[in-house]
């Protein structure tokens, strides 16, 4: 239809197209709201002019964006946004409770009921039918699946929500004075379903300040936002449609191909969620807040610690602040160190998932970061080269990236049967008959590993050189980055990996 | 609002202005490329995108049934009761499909060959120049067609319909039927676009059939892939060009299944 067409056409059909947005505007299961959805950016343009105006006057500005993450969170998960109200509500009390209670033991007893209440919560929604197939399966019983639907980003809240009570006991802030700031924090639209993990020792005294963001915010914010887009709905919702079939159907695939699609997922699930995340701090850097970073550069890691300094960083500190160092963290001999780091991955694998795959990936990272530690006083004798340097790297990748075969197969069969199929049907020759059939692929992939291991300093000098630019070329840059997209969209776009969590 | 909130404002709104005019208007073309739109129209009209289906002679809800007038509805016609040199091709479905088929040829006489090619579409078939070199090589004079199930997903089947029209053109003549994909989760646009654009009698609906599945859940597994073709075979009568469809005996002994393997990577 051209324009011609359209304008004869509009009059007749106002009332559908009403309709039809209409529609679009309310809750879909099946179409939760991304970052990356065009319904996302015409709300974000109506959302911008207000945010601006109100910007200036603190409890506007809390009470816009506060009514404006409940749509989100509506448009995400339908009427779970009341259940994030009620758990506002809880924390919010039992906060101020904590905060008068004179007796260490009586403010411990508040913080336990609170923690208590918000896992039970997370429990019920995300592991219920988990515990209930196991406790079947022990007892030989019919197990029925309870009728669950998983709010989508409670991991995310409840991992917030427990560390705003445990910082509010450890005298590290005061609760919030209104309720309303604390529903700002923990609902916070750009962090609500998929993080990063924001803590609120980092980010009430932000609100408090509700400083303007400069301009160079608000480009970099733009720019960080462009970037996402193209990590998230371009590369890795392209990278993906390959990946799919060879973990759908594991058993038809050659090794190169098999090898492929696995090296695939390594990147595809770091550009999906890292893509995610650069939106998310984009967003709230326009709006004048800072979420911390999310990810540096994992795959240039050179051993597991590392790697997990630099892998889903607000999940990893939220676990070492509020899981590892409770359970003793190294202050308890070898042994308890080793125990401490693997259960604290325990717990990081079974956060992602109530599956068996999600435990077995968590621990086997548990495993492997107590072996690096165990050998690193003779790591550390090794002397630096380039040698060195590249067999770490090599050794840390391909355990990283065997790993992600569990996270993402259907089951242990299937993982164990794409590592088999790799390691048993490779063949050189297969691979320039790969790269041939599928150079879109293959180029993609090879420039997103090129840029991956792109110095730090260079990608904040590309990001620098965005926010100086004129304004029309960064009109260019950005239409061609959703244009490609829409080139290199599929038909169905990928849910995004990490609401699952 | 700040300035540069206002300069962000325009620049998205500029943007948006942008693609709703590139949405609306003809196709943009780069040499043979055509650029894609954003789907505006779609989502703000969908009697729009309706309108388009329908000036391809489509009509996606009612399917056959619902949209033929009665003279071109199929009427019952003779069985062709000559040993056919049949031609099976299509996505992963086929493999199972062709154990079975293989048997009802063996059973009735025919001469039977199957493509099972990995993860294809109804676009790579109709891109590529396989189907119509192995109807050259193999020179069916019946043909079954098993593709659509990695097109389920699309939000918009009718995208697909010019591809479908290319490869009934490569078939030209010879009869056919084209098996509709099982589909898995009520999703039913895709049986309805093929149904719409098949031949009279000439397409089997697969979608509202049980199936047991594979883990995948999407592949039916082998024995409900063979319990399809019975269903299939059954139907067989009522279809534009029945052909002999006897069910298979026990003691028919080993089947060659004839089954050309192409991998994804082809793709």
């Amino acid at each position: 239809m051209n324009i011609p067409e359209l304008l004869q056409y509009i009059p007749d059909n106002f009332l559908t197209a009403i309709r039809s947005i209409g529609r679009e505007l309310l809750y879909d299961p099946k179409a939760p709201m991304l970052f990356s959805s065009g319904l996302f950016w015409m709300l974000f343009l109506l959302f911008l002019p207000i945010y601006g105006l109100v910007k200036g006057t603190k409890w506007k500005m809390v009470l816009f964006v506060v009514v404006f993450s409940l749509y989100f969170y509506y448009k995400s998960s339908g009427l779970f946004f009341l259940m994030l109200i009620g758990t506002s509500l809880i924390d919010w009390g039992l906060s101020h409770w904590i905060y008068r209670i004179k007796g260490r033991g009586g403010k411990l007893a508040v913080v336990w009921l609170s923690v208590a209440i918000s896992l039970s919560i997370l429990g019920y929604f995300k592991y219920a039918n988990f515990f209930l197939w196991n406790w079947n399966q022990m007892v030989e019983g019919n197990f029925q699946p309870l009728d669950i639907i998983l709010p989508v980003g409670i991991s995310f809240y409840t991992f917030q929500s427990i560390s705003y009570i445990v910082d509010v006991y450890k005298q590290r802030i005061a609760p919030t004075r209104y309720w309303i700031d604390y529903l700002f924090f923990l609902s916070f639209f750009p962090a609500l379903v998929a993080g990063p993990i924001v803590r609120a020792d980092y980010f009430l005294p932000q609100i408090e300040k509700n400083e303007r963001p400069s301009s160079q915010k608000i480009w970099g914010g733009l720019w960080l936002i462009i970037v996402g887009v193209v990590k998230k709905a371009l590369i890795a919702d392209y990278i993906a449609q390959y990946n799919d079939l060879i973990f759908n159907e594991p058993s038809l695939y050659t090794g190169v191909q098999t090898l492929m699609g696995v090296l695939g997922y390594t990147m595809q699930i770091y550009c999906d969620f890292s893509g995610y995340s650069d939106m998310a701090i984009g967003l709230a850097l326009i709006m004048g807040f800072r979420l911390g970073i999310n990810f540096d550069s994992p795959y240039k890691s050179r051993n597991l610690t590392d790697f997990w300094r630099r892998w889903h960083i607000s999940l990893s500190s939220w676990l070492r602040d509020y899981v590892y160092i409770p359970l003793g963290g190294n202050r308890k001999g070898t042994f308890r160190t080793y125990l401490n780091n693997f259960l604290t991955m325990l717990i990081g694998g079974l956060w992602h998932g109530a599956a068996w795959k999600f435990i077995f990936w968590g621990a086997m990272h548990g495993v492997g970061l107590a072996v690096h530690k165990a050998f690193k006083p003779v790591l550390q004798k090794i002397p630096d080269n380039w040698f060195t340097i590249f067999i770490s790297w090599a050794l840390t990748f391909v355990y990283v990236s065997l790993l992600w075969v569990f996270f993402r197969a259907a089951d242990f069969e299937s993982s164990i049967l794409i590592i088999k199929n790799i390691f048993e049907d490779f063949q050189w020759s297969q691979i320039p008959q790969f790269a041939q059939a599928r150079p879109a692929w293959c180029i993609m992939m090879a420039a997103l590993i090129v840029f991956h291991f792109f110095p730090h300093k260079w990608s904040v000098a590309v990001q620098w050189a965005f926010i100086r630019i004129n304004w029309v070329v960064k009109l260019i840059i950005f239409l061609i980055a959703v244009q490609l997209v829409i080139e290199f969209m599929s038909e169905e776009v990928s849910p995004f990996i990490y609401f699952q969590f | 609002m700040k300035s540069s909130y206002l300069a962000l404002w325009l620049l998205l709104a500029g943007a948006l202005a942008i693609f709703l005019i590139v949405g609306f208007s003809d196709d943009i073309k780069l040499g043979d490329y055509t650029v894609k739109k954003a789907p505006f129209a779609e989502t703000l009209f969908p009697d729009s995108a309706k309108v388009e289906r329908e000036n391809y002679g489509l009509e996606a809800s009612g399917g056959m049934e619902a949209t033929l007038p009665e003279e071109i509805m199929p009427k019952e016609v003779p069985t062709d009761s000559l040993p056919k040199n049949i031609l099976l091709f299509g996505d992963s479905m086929t493999m199972n499909l062709a154990l079975r088929f293989a048997k009802y040829a063996k059973q009735n006489g025919h001469q039977m060959h199957a493509i099972n090619w990995d993860s294809s579409n109804t676009k790579i078939w109709a891109e590529t120049d396989t189907l119509s070199y192995y109807i050259n090589k193999l020179k069916p004079d019946f043909i079954f067609i098993s593709l659509g199930s990695n097109e389920v997903y699309f939000k918009d089947p009718y995208k697909r319909h010019p591809y479908v029209k290319q490869i009934l053109s490569v078939i030209g003549d010879v009869p056919y039927v084209w098996i509709g994909p099982p589909t898995w989760d009520n999703r039913t646009a895709i049986n309805d676009m093929l149904e719409a654009t098949c031949r009279p009698g000439s397409f089997f609906r697969s979608s509202g059939m049980e199936f047991k599945r594979k883990k995948d859940k999407i592949h039916p597994t082998r024995e409900a892939s063979a319990l399809w073709v019975d269903s299939i075979m059954r139907w067989m009568p009522k279809s534009a060009h029945p052909i002999l469809a006897d069910f298979p005996s026990d003691s028919l002994g080993k089947v060659n299944s004839n089954i050309i393997l192409l991998k994804a990577l082809n793709k």
